[in-house]
């Protein structure tokens, strides 16, 4: 039977990799390094990976809530030194089953038939997923960045609608599901550069304690003001969540990098059963 | 005020080359092809970022249509012109 195997969230602010502050990043490159062998040692077979358009793909003409990509995919297509753009391996049958199952689950989903992804798919894909090629993605795209915004409950929900559509599926994949995005950072307004470590640490107990409740109880505004626009991007948390309802989380790396201009946390959300993935890995996180 | 007509113009500018070159050639002649009224070809021809914001235009838009025409490195001159998301949310409320 096909299950959803893990959960993780992870950041993709460009600056980790551009750093043009030249600071050390070394503990968070480890980070998405840790990702790729926990998801390694899940076996998994395919990653469903949730992010958000930067208003780079989708232009004002057209503005999808939930995207999914049923074709081939490259990226990320905004250049990232150390992150190339190749062709990223991907689960054609998977997504087209995924949208298939959404039509008769209340989700209506747009499609694109192969994209060119940007730093919120592309970095995660590259970065967190073996090199071998062995884990397939498939790509989410879910309105984030741009509103009008996909509700929160509706980001959990759609998590929901994914494992049970993982679970219809016939032979025996096994999903890890990504949820791709800062916590606090402000994306070109006044405050750029400003974090919020109380908000980040506040979304990350949610993720650890496996209650979504209090993200889910936030308005949109509350998270404006607290995390800033681009931590709208907890829905793709949420949706994480709403994939493994009441799964405890686990902080690999917290840090409100002075390099960059968010607050970067990395977690995994572990499936029921035994707990894999727990090895050597020092924990790092860095309070303000 | 034509949001949809302005945020076309910044997501052309800050994401197309060719858009850009046009507009720095021909600036009259490209803002000519959008609907847009005298008022906003003046706020974009200004590039007046800070009201653009305070009309509602997304500021991810607004930072990639600053980045597009002066590059990477004038991230500070653009930031120093922008009011604070508290400030236009309060605004608004």
């Amino acid at each position: 039977m096909s299950a959803i195997v893990g959960g993780f969230t992870m950041p993709h602010d460009p600056l980790v990799f551009i750093n043009p502050r030249k600071k050390d990043a070394a503990a968070l490159l480890d980070a998405y390094a840790e990702i790729r062998r926990r998801v390694a040692e899940l076996r998994a077979t395919s990653a469903i990976i949730i992010g958000a358009d930067h208003y780079i793909l989708f232009s004002p003409k057209c503005l999808p809530p939930l995207l999914i990509c049923l074709g081939e995919i490259n990226g990320p297509i905004d250049q990232l030194p150390g992150v190339p753009n190749k062709p990223i391996p991907h689960n054609p049958e998977l997504a087209r089953h995924i949208f298939e199952y959404s039509q008769n689950a209340g989700f209506d989903l747009a499609v694109s038939k192969g994209l060119g992804v940007d730093h919120a798919i592309g970095v995660p894909a590259q970065l967190c997923l073996p090199e071998d090629g062995s884990v397939k993605t498939v790509p989410v795209y879910m309105a984030s960045g741009v509103e009008p915004y996909v509700r929160l409950e509706r980001a959990y929900r759609f998590g929901g609608m994914l494992t049970a559509a993982v679970e219809a599926m016939e032979g025996d994949e096994r999903v890890v599901i990504f949820g791709s995005g800062g916590i606090s950072h402000w994306v070109g307004t006044g405050e750029m550069g400003k974090i919020a470590p109380d908000f980040d640490r506040f979304v990350l107990d949610a993720i650890e304690s496996g209650d979504a409740e209090p993200l889910l109880t936030l308005t949109d505004r509350e998270i404006m003001l607290r995390g800033g626009n681009g931590a709208m991007e907890i829905r793709h948390y949420l949706a994480v969540m709403g994939a493994l309802p009441g799964a405890r989380g686990e902080v690999l790396a917290y840090h409100p990098w002075e390099g960059g201009v968010t607050g970067l946390g990395f977690t995994q959300i572990h499936a029921a059963g035994p707990v894999a993935g727990q090895g050597a890995f020092q924990r790092s996180t860095v309070e303000a | 005020m034509s949001l949809s007509g302005l945020e076309q113009i910044l997501f052309d500018i800050g994401c197309s080359g060719k858009a850009r070159r046009s507009y720095a050639e021909q600036p009259e002649e490209f803002l000519g092809r959008y609907p847009l009224d005298e008022d906003e070809r003046r706020l974009i021809a200004e590039e007046n970022v800070a009201e653009l914001f305070r009309c509602g235009l997304n500021p991810m838009l607004l930072m990639g249509f600053y980045m597009g025409l002066h590059g990477p490195r004038s991230m500070p001159e653009y930031l120093g012109k922008m009011p604070t998301l508290q400030s236009q949310m309060e605004a608004v409320q």
